[in-house]
């Protein structure tokens, strides 16, 4: 397997873009990531867009080629990528393959999507499950979760409510993020009930946006005054759907976390920062245990005493994660990994870390049998 | 062999030449009357209940391992070729395992604040996903017994009514 390397990440704003298309989002990112390294369409030998609900809010399948053409890239292979809210991080991980493989020098990845809708709406998805037509809605199945652990290992809801108050900093701080105000604990707690205990506040938004990144063999990487960020390691697990499984944990995190670790030759100890998918704060609060951050029982402890801030000692979603910068589904997964490249190559402005050398993404996505339908890990290292 | 259209093939072939329309179109249909009542989905239970049968969820199982899956699936994903399925019908009454109270209104029209959760049943070794009934939406705690009710799912005005599955608090009488 050959080393595989980021050399140029963009993005556009997260938020609400509601005179833009697909394509148009696409196309600033793209155009973004490919200026940042440096290339041309030429050189682009293959594309992977990620889009989850084009084809049900606009009516728009295809959308990597639409995307892709924009910026001058067609006649290679282009593969559209849907797998939820892992969409954009499965086609990053296709794009890892192609390369890594030796298919490929030099590949594109895009996550495009716009899903704000109406206020007081909520997206019509996976109405094929039954559970769904049911009554069944994410925020409710989030609140189940969240209740378990309280339940179980005592997690609080000032605990739950400092992981958006924590976000919500990090937002303020992006010219990124769909919002860039903060936010105190007693407004998170005090905003309207979605599905108890899951306040508004305690949910990610809907957004549009789009993110990309360019992916190259050590061959391509080393040269043009490139700076490079290597992709240490990238795995994809689906769901166990079991029906009686531990509603604290989800197992196929876990096991996806040990084997990118395995992969990348490091441990949890040895990152410098950390992206989650926290599309609800109890999620991030899970993501932390199940990467190995803390032990299980322990996520809440972890917020509470603010090691995950910033100025913690494990900073996680310094972006602002999907609660303060957004959550356009099929690009959720690819700005997660633009973000941990802007960290190492000491780009992020206010919100910079010191140093950093390691990064982690976490994305999931989908719902199935009480389980999630798909989990990514992704390790990300700067050499030098 | 020689083609002999049946009636309704001839129906189909002269609309098709008289409309100059695609090849081979069927009969309009003739517009159906519309249901009073439709399943939330098909296979999950028996309604109506004819006389005095109990409400029951429809599951298989599989004589392999013993293990009971519902909604029914074809194959035991964990003995699959060695694993033959058999129809059983799960015991009605359960405990809450987990649940919450949804204050908006989901995109299938349900009224706010419904509770939902998931059900444990002992007797057959399950959990099972389901909306709560007949009492007050905070009522619904971990390890409250519970059992099954077919009913109408909370919709205003949803015509046809969708027939869902539901769990409501025991009733002391039905002991």
């Amino acid at each position: 397997m050959r080393e595989v390397f980021i050399i140029g990440v963009g993005m556009t704003k997260f938020g609400k873009h509601t005179d833009r298309s697909l394509r148009s989002l696409g196309f600033e990112a793209c155009l973004n990531a490919m200026g940042d390294a440096n290339v041309s369409p030429i050189e682009i030998e293959a594309g992977y867009c990620a889009n989850a609900l084009g084809p049900a809010l606009q009516g728009e399948a295809g959308v990597g080629q639409n995307v892709f053409w924009e910026v001058g890239i067609n006649k290679v292979p282009v593969v559209n990528m849907e797998n939820a809210c892992a969409s954009g991080s499965t086609a990053l991980r296709e794009g890892w393959m192609a390369i890594a493989g030796g298919f490929y020098e030099m590949v594109i990845v895009a996550g495009v999507e716009k899903t704000v809708m109406p206020k007081g709406t909520m997206l019509n998805v996976g109405a094929g499950e039954l559970e769904t037509r049911l009554g069944d809605v994410f925020p409710g199945y989030f609140a189940l979760i969240a209740k378990k652990h309280m339940e179980r290992y005592g997690t609080t809801l000032e605990q739950l409510a400092k992981v958006s108050v924590k976000n919500h900093f990090n937002g303020s701080l992006n010219p990124y993020a769909q919002f860039q105000k903060q936010m105190t604990v007693e407004e998170v707690l005090n905003s309207p009930m979605i599905a108890e205990p899951i306040t508004l506040y305690s949910c990610c938004p809907n957004s549009d946006g789009a993110a990309a990144v360019i992916l190259c063999s050590k061959e391509k990487a080393w040269t043009e005054n490139r700076r490079p960020v290597r992709v240490a390691a990238s795995v994809l697990t689906s769901g166990i759907y079991e029906i009686k499984r531990d509603f604290t944990a989800w197992e196929i995190e876990i096991k996806a976390a040990q084997q990118a670790y395995e992969m990348a030759s490091l441990g949890p100890k040895e990152l410098d920062l950390v992206e989650v998918h926290d599309a609800f704060t109890i999620s991030e609060i899970i993501h932390y245990e199940d990467l190995g951050l803390c032990l299980p029982g322990e996520g809440g402890s972890l917020i509470g005493e603010g090691a995950t801030e910033l100025t913690g000692k494990i900073p996680v979603n310094p972006s602002g994660g999907l609660l303060a910068k957004g959550h356009p589904v099929g690009a959720s997964g690819v700005a997660q990994v633009v973000e941990i490249v802007w960290q190492l190559r000491i780009e992020a402005g206010k919100r910079q870390l010191k140093n950093p050398r390691v990064g982690l993404a976490q994305i999931m996505g989908g719902s199935k049998e009480g389980d999630t339908k798909a989990c990514t890990v992704h390790i990300l290292v700067k050499d030098k | 062999m020689a083609f002999i259209p049946t009636l309704r093939e001839k129906r189909g072939l002269t609309e098709a030449i008289k409309g100059g329309a695609a090849f081979m179109q069927y009969p309009p249909q003739t517009p159906i009357e519309e249901p009073e009542w439709i399943y939330v989905q098909t296979g999950l239970f028996h309604y109506p209940l004819l006389g005095d049968e109990k409400p029951g969820l429809l599951a298989s199982r599989c004589k392999g391992c013993g293990e009971h899956f519902f909604p029914k699936r074809l194959f035991c994903p964990k003995c699959f070729g060695k694993g033959e399925m058999e129809n059983v019908t799960l015991d009605r009454r359960g405990f809450i395992y987990a649940s919450t109270v949804v204050h908006i209104p989901p995109p299938i029209g349900l009224k706010a604040p419904y509770a939902y959760g998931y059900v444990e049943i002992p007797t057959n070794g399950i959990r099972v996903f389901a909306l709560f009934t007949g009492d007050d939406p905070h009522s619904f705690t971990h390890g409250r017994e519970v059992e099954l009710v077919l009913e109408p799912l909370k919709i205003e005005g949803r015509k046809p009514k969708i027939i869902g599955y539901m769990f409501r608090p025991v009733s002391e009488g039905d002991l």
